[in-house]
């Protein structure tokens, strides 16, 4: 029972790590979402100025790793800049957030390819502007599909979180590392964060889910 | 830049192999086994489904360098000595293991009941049944989706440098240490893992042009 109770008193010394990866996680999703907006309208651009620059991104961040991404902007782009010292917490805000981007803006480009041209003509015969088109008509029917695709990216950037732990972040992989070096128990604190993690991700993927079957797409209703 | 490549180049070319060896590795023993999973997750018979999906759950609502680490401090605490390339390999494989379940129990939810049952009321045996029915519509639908999720371990095994498994990720803080050229090593690291991942996403975006046969007819 001993374990047991080592266990439990383990966990609280974890929250504040958690607080961390929380944060920056729901902080990157919120900064992909914004991102994602004009990433959307570039690869849906028939210009080139627009178009390969947005393709070029997208390609990047779907090949490189989240740790060489991470390790790019928190220790090569400050060198080769000569920026010095960079907030870590902030350099993780922003990779991630890049990084969700291109995943969001890629679920969102098929979200919109997948509406009928009868749409456009439809609003632009009712003599509706290009902006109220997108407000009144567009992003309504968006949202279903954009909340659960937000969801998923939140438990995705969650799992690739703990690449924040390798530039001195604090986060729950982190704090568990030093609880473990603190009790010199090896095991125990990282069971305790898995576990934390677990409850996390298995939340997230459930509203996720809860989030797909109640808000159904406007136009697939009867 | 070209100093760095002609003396180190062969420390990161032996990081990518390393790499590429895991991968390798990993995925070949992962993915057959997360296949025969899949058969567990649809069982009828809750002792054989519920211990599969629990640990498809596990794993897949764990971060993997969690599970990395976990590995390592198990066969510590075991006192069990192994070389770090080995667990390394036995990580991707437990994490290949649970996507590849839950890719292959998709592809099979698809084929209808129907199919098994004429099958066999034609007479094949199971096993027959299997691979003359079953498998050759499955394929179409599970290895798209089998490929790209190589391409996502393949990105996740660059967590692995966290546990000192000699991986490029590795090799990259390794030759940093030696010339502190941070920018250059991890553009050089980055440009092979992105040829490396593309590599793999581009076959796994041909595989899904070539093999939809099933839907042609």
């Amino acid at each position: 029972m001993s374990a047991l109770a080592d266990f439990l008193e383990i966990v609280p010394q974890l929250l504040d790590g958690l607080l961390v990866t929380v944060s920056i996680c729901v902080l990157a999703t919120l900064g992909a979402l914004v991102l994602s907006i004009p990433l959307v309208a570039a690869r849906r651009s028939t210009r080139r100025r627009f178009l390969y620059p947005a393709t070029l991104f997208i390609t990047l961040m779907r090949g490189l790793p989240i740790v060489i991404l991470i390790f790019l902007f928190y220790f090569g782009f400050p060198a080769v800049l000569g920026l010095g010292r960079m907030s870590a917490f902030w350099i993780g805000v922003l990779v991630l957030s890049l990084n969700g981007s291109a995943f969001i803006s890629e679920a969102l480009r098929g979200a919109i390819s997948r509406i009928p041209d009868g749409q456009w003509e439809a609003c632009h015969a009712l003599g509706l502007t290009r902006f109220q088109t997108w407000r009144l008509v567009l992003t309504p029917q968006f949202i279903p599909i954009a909340l659960p695709s937000l969801t998923g990216e939140l438990g995705f950037l969650i799992k690739a979180s703990p690449a924040l732990s390798l530039i001195t972040i604090v986060d729950l992989t982190r704090r568990a590392q030093q609880v473990s070096i603190q009790t010199f128990d090896p095991l125990l604190p990282l069971l305790a964060a898995a576990l934390l993690y677990f409850l996390l991700l298995s939340a997230i993927s459930m509203l996720s889910r809860w989030l797909e079957t109640h808000l159904e797409p406007v136009g697939r209703k009867p | 830049m070209i100093d760095l490549i002609a003396n180190y180049g062969d420390e990161i070319l032996k990081g990518l192999l390393g790499t590429i060896m895991i991968l390798v590795a990993g995925c070949l023993i992962g993915t057959p086994i997360g296949a025969a999973m899949a058969f567990l997750l649809i069982s009828k018979r809750r002792y054989l489904q519920w211990p599969a999906r629990a640990y498809v759950e596990i794993i897949r609502n764990t971060p993997f360098l969690i599970q990395a680490m976990l590995l390592f401090a198990v066969l510590g605490v075991m006192r069990i000595r192994i070389d770090p390339m080995i667990v390394g390999t036995a990580a991707v494989a437990i994490y290949t293991t649970a996507y590849m379940a839950e890719i292959v129990r998709g592809a099979l939810k698809a084929i209808p009941n129907g199919q098994w049952e004429a099958a066999s009321a034609l007479g094949l045996r199971p096993l027959r049944v299997f691979r003359l029915v079953i498998l050759p519509q499955l394929l179409p639908s599970a290895l798209p989706p089998s490929v790209n999720l190589y391409g996502t371990v393949a990105k996740e095994t660059a967590f692995l440098s966290a546990v000192s498994v000699a991986e490029l990720t590795f090799a990259g803080q390794v030759v940093i240490a030696q010339t502190f050229k941070v920018f250059e090593v991890w553009a050089i690291v980055g440009a092979l893992y992105l040829a490396l991942i593309l590599l793999i996403l581009a076959a796994a975006k041909r595989l899904d042009r070539g093999l939809d046969w099933a839907e042609h007819t």
